[in-house]
């Protein structure tokens, strides 16, 4: 967005700010004392009482007492036995923290929370342990917030005892608007302490002797998250025995904005506050795009830079004109990909491009489908972990008007999971570059770890997707020989086969081979062993592969070793290899490849003529005989190299057999060597 | 985000501009699918083997020349290990004749021997990195008139990671150099060098190790003989 378009965009927000003063005047919703809590109660009674109170609904009673406890006699030990009101079904109280050492010389401070859903006359009352009166003096204070996180209404909390000076709290706020508060209680009973800067005295309690109680609080609630924040005393500075609890109230992020609509002297002050970081252009200098916007006394911090084209962070009135509150999980980007590799070695199957579409694919043939997501939205409400699920449509008009989707992961149907060698399920994607298969990044943050890799079930395990991330996600799935000929299909992913909250900015499209030709391929191991190899004594293995296809003019496979360097390696150290294949222009005419004992101390392979069918042998190539002198063979060449040329289709199953031959000089290190090799079959055009 | 625009222009411009977006829209559908392509599968089998150790050795010994008493002499042995071990190798030695009562250089039928130095005993555990009971020349028993050896730390190829410094010196040059007696097979085989791992090479380890012979003027004459063993092992 250029400044221009931005400057024409906060005109408009201001313009919309003033028509609102006019009618309805909408404020940010904050954490407010209500003034239906009751008086503190102060006193040695063996059960306090507040006086009876009308909290509203939805508000949360935040419960502060103070005791004196003693070591001896047992009954002047001292804690909180019970605490409870007068309803008929009471609340729920939460004992959030408790600090100093009950039923010893010591002051103890704990704070309870209870929600009040519905608003009715109540009290509340704590009952004291101590049996002896002179022990038992105590503070009860109840604190009736609105405004606060019904679940989960204390954010930071903590505290300790013994301190024999000032009290000094540190924690950094867990959410915007959140409210600091302090509880001491001085065994030693000095002087009411002083609260440091930026905190008064909600009450107090002082007998002497006895008992020094203090409830302290932030004079302002703090107004962005992750702020340092400290609850602390100035005096007195020595000669006292204080137990202390700070505690964070944390505001209800799902309340958004509410009105006022009794006012009738109310102002709306804006100010368009400086973008942190950045230039006076608002664009930073590694993005032509991504902005920080902020407006009426909202700053927007925190994130610097994104490659993302569409990504922008708001704050104030933007946000809330912009950004939906609740999340949009938008599929944005897709790339088919060839399983040919690990997920980072991979390549695209359509030259690098996203976004594109493929046609003429066969059944029962792996093929790689990465999705991107990017939450569009918000995650203030109906925010959750989601469970990517793969599912497919069969198309008519367009794959938006598909009325009926299936789990690529049930049971039969046309599509289905493909158990890919090259992948792991439920390892992490990573940020690929688009040229192999990846994808635009379409928010600012990559999310990873994620899972997103899938060849066995359709389904990502749960996780979060902020309003800043974006989740790759790579399925291997197959067309079953059910799915319909010349058949266009489209995807999408979905919250375990739930679309709330889902966008659909692309769909992938897949258009089945017309005559519903097939090709099946595999390899009969993921791993093949040489064991022990004694240096000067060659030791064997081998690969046998077997394809399937009905297309009729055959197929072609090829080989290369994953390693550019060598085929098998251990620690940076390669086993030689043969000088790599290079075929004949046709099976007729010969390659590269020799008699075994031709660099006999290499790495090297060969398709061997038995176990393997005719048509798939070429002599000229591998030799007209599997004899010591007649038998050619080859080293894995780095690069795709046919190894096998067939010119007929295989209806029936067809196998190839392929020998790997390794011997060792003496010099070579001891240690596990392994390598991977790909094969790789494709149907002839 | 949303977005908002504004429409403008006169009719003729806004039938150019949607011919122009009904073409570019069918370019844009034309090139927004892959072509024809033929049907593909891979698979990626992984290879895998043990490369075990190997080890050639071989000795070659310079004898000792006629010897004169109270003259001392020095023979060698180079010592000549290939091995692919990539957690090192190490020798060990002793002498056949060497026993309790006997020397290791003899005259036929033991009727005369010379007098070895005190047997070697390495560090416990044979660490390399602590000194064993090698002594200086100056330190030799019975006044120097002794066979004894050790190992040198020059004359040698890739042989740093063999030669001990705490065992024979950090030097060949007399009064650093440390010298022992040739262990029997009851105290022995005993170590006299062990490299471990970071020692492989490709190309061979020589290394040599040199013997100390002074003889009494009452030492009788005769061609003397002390079978010894060389044991190379991988680690």
């Amino acid at each position: 967005m250029d400044p221009r378009k931005l400057l024409r965009i906060v005109g408009f927000v201001l313009t919309f700010v003033f028509f609102l003063c006019s009618f309805s005047l909408p404020a940010k919703a904050t954490l407010v004392i209500d003034a239906s809590s009751p008086a503190t109660v102060k006193s040695n009674a063996a059960t306090l009482t507040t006086a009876s109170f009308t909290p509203p609904a939805n508000s949360v009673l935040y419960i502060a007492v103070f005791l004196r406890s003693e070591a001896s006699p047992a009954g002047r030990n001292n804690s909180v036995s019970s605490i409870t009101d007068n309803l008929g079904y009471h609340l729920t109280y939460t004992l959030q923290g408790q600090y100093g050492t009950v039923n010893t010389d010591d002051g103890l401070v704990y704070l309870y929370t209870a929600v009040a859903t519905t608003s009715q006359a109540m009290t509340v009352s704590v009952t004291q342990a101590s049996t002896v009166s002179t022990a038992r003096d105590a503070m009860l204070r109840v604190v009736v917030i609105n405004g606060a996180r019904l679940s989960g209404p204390v954010g930071q909390i903590g505290g300790g005892r013994g301190v024999t000076g000032v009290v000094s709290d540190t924690y950094t706020s867990s959410a915007h608007g959140s409210w600091g508060w302090l509880m001491t209680a001085d065994w030693s009973a000095g002087a009411v302490p002083t609260p440091g800067t930026g905190q008064e005295t909600d009450d107090s309690y002082n007998v002497a002797s006895k008992i020094t109680d203090s409830l302290i609080k932030r004079t302002t609630t703090t107004p962005t998250a992750g702020t340092s924040v400290t609850m602390d005393t100035t005096a007195p500075v020595s000669g006292s025995q204080i137990a202390h609890l700070y505690f964070e109230m944390y505001p209800d992020p799902d309340l958004g904005y509410t009105t006022f609509a009794s006012s009738t002297n109310f102002f709306v002050n804006h100010t368009m506050l400086g973008i942190a970081g950045g230039n006076p252009t608002y664009t930073f200098s590694t993005s032509t795009t991504f902005k920080l916007l902020s407006a009426a006394q909202q700053q927007q911090t925190g994130i610097g830079t994104s490659t993302s084209s569409t990504f922008g962070l708001l704050s104030g009135f933007l946000r809330s004109l912009y950004v939906s509150p609740s999340p949009t999980y938008t599929q944005i980007h897709y790339h088919w990909r060839n399983d040919d590799g690990s997920e980072a070695a991979a390549t695209s199957k359509t030259s690098g491009v996203q976004d594109t579409d493929i046609t003429s694919l066969a059944k029962s043939t792996g093929v790689r489908l990465r999705f991107e997501v990017a939450n569009k939205g918000g995650t203030k409400v109906g925010y959750s972990t989601q469970q990517f699920r793969l599912e497919y449509g069969l198309k008519s008009t367009t794959c938006a008007d598909i009325g009926s989707w299936t789990d690529v992961g049930a049971v039969a149907g046309d599509w289905d999971m493909f158990d890919s060698s090259s992948l792991t399920e439920g390892g992490n994607t990573t940020n690929i570059a688009a040229g192999i298969g990846g994808v635009v990044d379409g928010n600012h943050t990559f999310l990873t770890p994620n899972g997103g890799i899938k060849d066995t079930s359709s389904t990502v395990s749960a996780i979060n997707l902020t309003s800043e991330q974006f989740i790759e996600l790579e399925y291997s799935i197959q067309a079953l020989s059910a799915a319909t000929d010349g058949g266009a299909y489209c995807f999408r992913v979905t919250n375990a086969g739930n679309p709330t909250n889902y966008s659909y900015t692309v769909y992938p499209q897949a258009t089945l081979a017309a005559g519903g030709g097939y090709l099946y391929f595999s390899v009969d191991g993921t791993t093949e062993g040489f064991g022990t190899v004694t240096p000067g004594t060659v030791a064997a293995t081998s690969s046998i592969l077997t394809v399937r296809t009905d297309n009729s003019t055959g197929f072609f496979v090829t080989v290369r070793r994953s390693d550019a360097t060598g085929t098998m390696s251990s620690s940076g150290t390669y086993i030689p290899d043969k000088t790599a294949w290079v075929p004949g222009a046709n099976t007729s005419l010969a390659g590269n490849a020799t008699a075994s004992t031709t660099e006999p101390l290499t790495l090297q392979f060969r398709v061997r003529q038995a176990g393997t069918d005719g048509a798939n042998y070429s002599s000229a190539w591998w030799g007209t005989a599997d004899t010591t002198v007649a038998a050619l063979f080859a080293g894995f060449p780095a690069s795709n190299q046919n190894i096998i040329d067939r010119s007929s289709s295989a209806v029936s199953t067809t196998t190839a057999y392929v020998l790997y031959n390794l011997n060792v000089p003496t010099t070579q290190k001891t240690g596990a060597y392994s390598g991977d090799i790909i094969y790789t079959v494709t149907t002839n055009i | 985000m949303r977005t908002f625009s504004r429409v403008s222009g006169t009719s003729n411009n806004r039938f150019k501009s949607f011919i122009a977006a009904l073409l570019a829209t069918v370019i844009l559908t034309y090139s927004g699918m892959y072509g024809l392509q033929a049907a593909t599968s891979s698979s990626s089998p992984t290879l895998t083997a043990t490369v075990a150790a190997a080890l050639t050795f071989t000795v070659s010994t310079d004898q000792f020349a006629t010897i004169n008493p109270g003259t001392i002499s020095y023979a060698t042995t180079t010592l000549a290990v290939a091995t692919n071990e990539s957690n090192g190798w190490n020798v060990t030695l002793y002498g056949s004749n060497k026993t309790t009562g006997n020397n290791n250089l003899q005259l036929a039928g033991n009727t005369a021997s010379i007098p070895d130095q005190t047997e070697w005993i390495p560090a416990a555990g044979n660490a390399t990195t602590s000194a064993g009971n090698s002594v200086v020349r100056a330190s030799l028993n019975s006044s120097g008139n002794v066979l004894a050896f050790r190992v040198m730390t020059a004359s040698s190829s890739n042989g740093a990671a063999f030669t001990a410094s705490t065992w024979w010196g950090t030097t060949d040059a007399d009064g650093t150099a440390k010298w022992a007696g040739i262990a029997s097979t009851t105290g022995g085989p005993r170590y006299i060098g062990s490299a471990g791992v970071g020692s492989y090479s490709a190309s061979t380890h020589l290394n040599t190790v040199q013997y100390y012979l002074l003889a009494s003027v009452t030492q009788p004459t005769g061609a003397y003989s002390a079978p010894l063993t060389y044991t190379a092992t991988s680690n």
